[in-house]
């Protein structure tokens, strides 16, 4: 189910309401009854792989504790469950991508290779889930989290609603305690919880979804369009791809702020990091921290020198990369940013001069942005068709498509004038949402009425999805 | 619980004011001949245009005629009521852009019924696979009646549709929106040029919509029930990589359903010999000369002229 979708404005007051109605001892029940649900709107089938995932690592856990004076034993669990839950991953999002992959290189030696792919549908948030699972048998191991003895709520653990299909990815230390206390009706919880859901719902619906056909048009164009479209089309996603997911994240963290339980904060404004390290500790931080504390530290971290560290973190960034999606235009997206953390991590000149700040921050957000064209184009050569178009200020090559009827010099300015007028106010409008910087109650009832009536009038209602979704 | 009520209620209440004003602004406020809504606002679809004219040309009489065709822009580029005259068929061309069988249902039954007792239906792949958005907005800001359009909002209710419903009753004197430069008359429109590049199918997987299908098969029903005799066709259309794929996945979905109800269809989707660069405007419609040979070819298929037998024996 879309959070952005009419089943979803049903769903989530029906499930809300008979949350607060039902005693403590039901709630986790109908929690796992609507998470359930809410999953099976995509694929019903696919339950039963997380079904799968939940019962593997939930009985490993519990293995796990029974054998901790044994520490062969609670290892194997570990890593039995480790690799189970790994194969699922593998199975439904890499198989056909390493079958490819065996293609091309026996092609390289001429020989005539052929195999069939499977024909599946990659289901729905999988490394999401995959990863917060993992989590919890990790955590288990490591002696920081007593295992979860009652199956339902582990299993809400994993399948949560709010966080199902595209994070925050928890940890169980964060989440799993919250199920067992008693949440009652707090209004200030319900009050901040909806406000939070209506802001991440106008950066999805006003903002990402009314920029993503324009940026779709240049994409498909892309080895002849001209450059001025190309550098619109590129800044405009970085920003689509910030209010997608963030929005997502809005929604998630302020529908389980509804019912009283607190989420992992996703985004800390990534756009106004000053180094490419800094961003990354504001950009989707649930999986940031999850490769440090899963991957990075128990590989080495940097305490192993220079050249290990470095190693690391492009082993990082580039499994990272993978975790995206099984393409390889991915993992280049991930190395790139590895070399630019180790280059601003050597770097590290920091000054509080306005004009360092702000070229600091420019510079950040182009290196990002040229990225995002990795993360965004199918394949390497329309990736390498935006550079080129880009960096040789290439002018219109014959028409335009067809598909650029709708956009009109007035359309383009609009989209322009959103996206301008968003950079600004984002920073403001959030901390006023997350944190009640807004001083009067008339103040804020002004700000949460118009961006009501800005969703209604400029929001884009055709149930789009949402990006990290295919993740 | 009572604090949380009342705030809603007022937020609930300053978003309408704020909506309504909103909404006033950029239905009234124009850029040279345009309004505000058609840029700021998704989906909101032009004022005026073909769409507009033909409902004027079909509301100026109550003339009946011995076909009318129903279809997407393949439908009022592709058939020429002049054509048709010269073989004795007194023809309208109904079709509008993007026009799926739920906009062509909801004129067929507030603009259509008595009007023929031949329905043409131009078959186009791509509308029984994607949502019939485009077509029924713009269908909703020129209906002839602001009942009718809301009978398209009913037929297709969400957000997009209820949205541009309300900048169609909120628009005082909304500017002509688009030129009229290629109408020709009854419906028909003639597109100019060649085709200067061929292009693959966007996506060569038909992805079955079952909401278009069964508004089609409820339409079939209707019609039968009001005794008006139903015909398929297509067009050729250019065969850009993936044409011939994505067209018998098509008919792999949509042949059972003609079979079930035994209608005729007359499908020149792949007909290659004689329908070259020349023959189309671009990667969709055909141009004049293309026009002009894809009716003959129809016109001259027996099949197709037992249906107006009788038109011929008058």
């Amino acid at each position: 189910m879309l959070f952005n979708s009419f089943e979803f404005l049903v769903f989530f007051p029906l499930t809300t309401v008979l949350y607060f109605l039902l005693p403590q001892a039901w709630r986790w029940l109908l929690l796992l009854v609507a998470s359930c649900v809410f999953y099976m709107f995509f694929v019903p089938a696919y339950i039963l792989i997380l079904a799968a995932t939940i019962v593997v690592d939930y009985v490993a856990g519990i293995q796990i504790e029974k054998h901790r004076g044994n520490g062969k034993k609670a290892k194997r669990w570990l890593i039995g469950s480790i690799i189970s839950t790994c194969i699922i991953l593998i199975v439904f999002k890499y198989f056909n991508f390493f079958l490819d992959n065996v293609q091309g290189v026996a092609k390289l030696f001429g020989w005539n290779y052929s195999v069939s792919l499977l024909n599946i549908i990659l289901p729905i948030g999988l490394s999401f889930h995959t990863f917060q699972s993992l989590s919890y048998v990790i955590e288990v191991y490591r002696g920081k989290q007593a295992p979860e003895k009652h199956f339902g709520i582990y299993s809400l653990y994993v399948m949560f609603y709010p966080q199902l299909v595209a994070g925050p990815i928890e940890r169980p230390q964060n989440l799993l305690h919250q199920f067992h206390e008693e949440k009652k009706f707090n209004y200030h919880d319900v009050s901040q919880g909806l406000q939070r859901m209506l802001w991440g719902m106008f950066k999805k619906v006003v903002i990402a979804d009314n920029l993503s056909s324009f940026i779709g048009a240049v994409y498909d164009s892309s080895e002849s369009v001209a450059w001025y479209y190309i550098a619109t089309a590129m800044v405009m996603f970085s920003i689509q791809i910030y209010c997608d997911f963030s929005g997502y994240s809005d929604i998630a963290l302020g529908a389980a702020r509804v019912m009283g339980f607190r989420l992992m904060e996703n985004f800390r404004f990534p756009y106004l990091a000053q180094s490419i390290s800094e961003f990354w500790s504001k950009w989707h931080m649930s999986l940031s921290t999850w490769f440090r504390d899963y991957v990075y530290i128990p590989l080495g971290g940097n305490r192993k020198g220079l050249t290990r560290a470095a190693l690391n973190t492009l082993a990082v960034f580039g499994i990272s990369g993978l975790w995206h999606g099984a393409n390889w235009t991915f993992v280049v997206w991930g190395v790139m940013h590895g070399a630019f953390v180790i280059f601003s991590n050597r770097m590290n000149i920091r000054y509080e001069a306005k004009w360092w700040v702000i070229s600091a921050t420019v510079f950040t957000f182009g290196l990002v942005t040229c990225a995002w064209v990795f993360f965004r184009a199918d394949n390497f050569a329309i990736a390498s068709n935006m550079f080129e178009g880009l960096f040789t200020l290439r002018t219109q090559v014959g028409f335009l498509p067809s598909a650029f009827v709708p956009f009109t010099p007035m359309v383009i300015a609009w989209k322009v004038a959103l996206l301008v007028m968003f950079m600004i106010a984002d920073r403001r409008i959030s901390k006023s949402i997350y944190y009640e910087h807004t001083p009067t109650y008339a103040q804020r009832l002004v700000l949460v009425s118009a961006l009501l009536a800005l969703l209604g009038l400029f929001g884009n209602w055709g149930e789009v999805g949402f990006i990290y979704f295919q993740f | 619980m009572r604090q949380l009520l009342r705030n809603t209620v007022l937020v609930v209440a300053l978003a309408a004011v704020f909506y309504t004003l909103g909404l006033l602004v950029v239905a009234n406020v124009n850029i040279g001949k345009t309004r505000l809504a058609l840029a700021t606002m998704p989906f909101v679809q032009r004022n005026g245009g073909h769409e507009q004219r033909m409902f004027q040309d079909l509301n100026a009489d109550t003339q009946r005629y011995d076909a009318i065709v129903l279809g997407s822009s393949h439908a009022y580029r592709g058939y020429d009521p002049r054509i048709f005259d010269s073989c004795g068929v007194h023809l309208f061309v109904a079709g509008s852009s993007s026009q799926n069988p739920i906009g062509g249902k909801i004129i067929y039954e507030h603009e259509l019924k008595g009007r023929t007792k031949v329905i043409i239906q131009d078959i186009y792949d791509v509308l029984f696979e994607i949502d019939c958005g485009e077509s029924n907005l713009r269908l909703i800001q020129n209906l002839p009646t602001r009942e009718e359009a809301w009978h398209m909002t009913e037929s297709f209710l969400d957000m997009r549709t209820f949205t541009g419903y309300l900048v169609r009753l909120a628009s005082i004197h909304p500017p002509q929106e688009v030129e009229l430069k290629d109408y020709v008359e009854r419906g028909y429109c003639e597109k100019k040029g060649i085709l200067y590049r061929l292009e693959p199918v966007a996506d060569s997987v038909f992805n079955r919509n079952e909401e278009v299908f069964a508004s089609f098969e409820a339409f079939i029903q209707e019609l039968a029930a009001d005794g008006v005799q139903l015909v398929l066709v297509s067009h050729p259309m250019p065969q850009g990589a993936g044409m011939a794929k994505y067209h018998r996945e098509f008919l792999h979905e949509f042949m059972p359903l003609v079979e079930r109800y035994h209608l005729p269809y007359f499908d020149y989707t792949l007909v290659t010999e004689g329908f070259g660069q020349y023959e189309f405007a671009d990667n969709a419609h055909l141009n004049k000369a293309g026009v002009a040979k894809y009716n003959h070819l129809l016109l001259g298929n027996p099949a197709f002229k037992l249906f107006f037998k009788n038109v011929e024996s008058k």
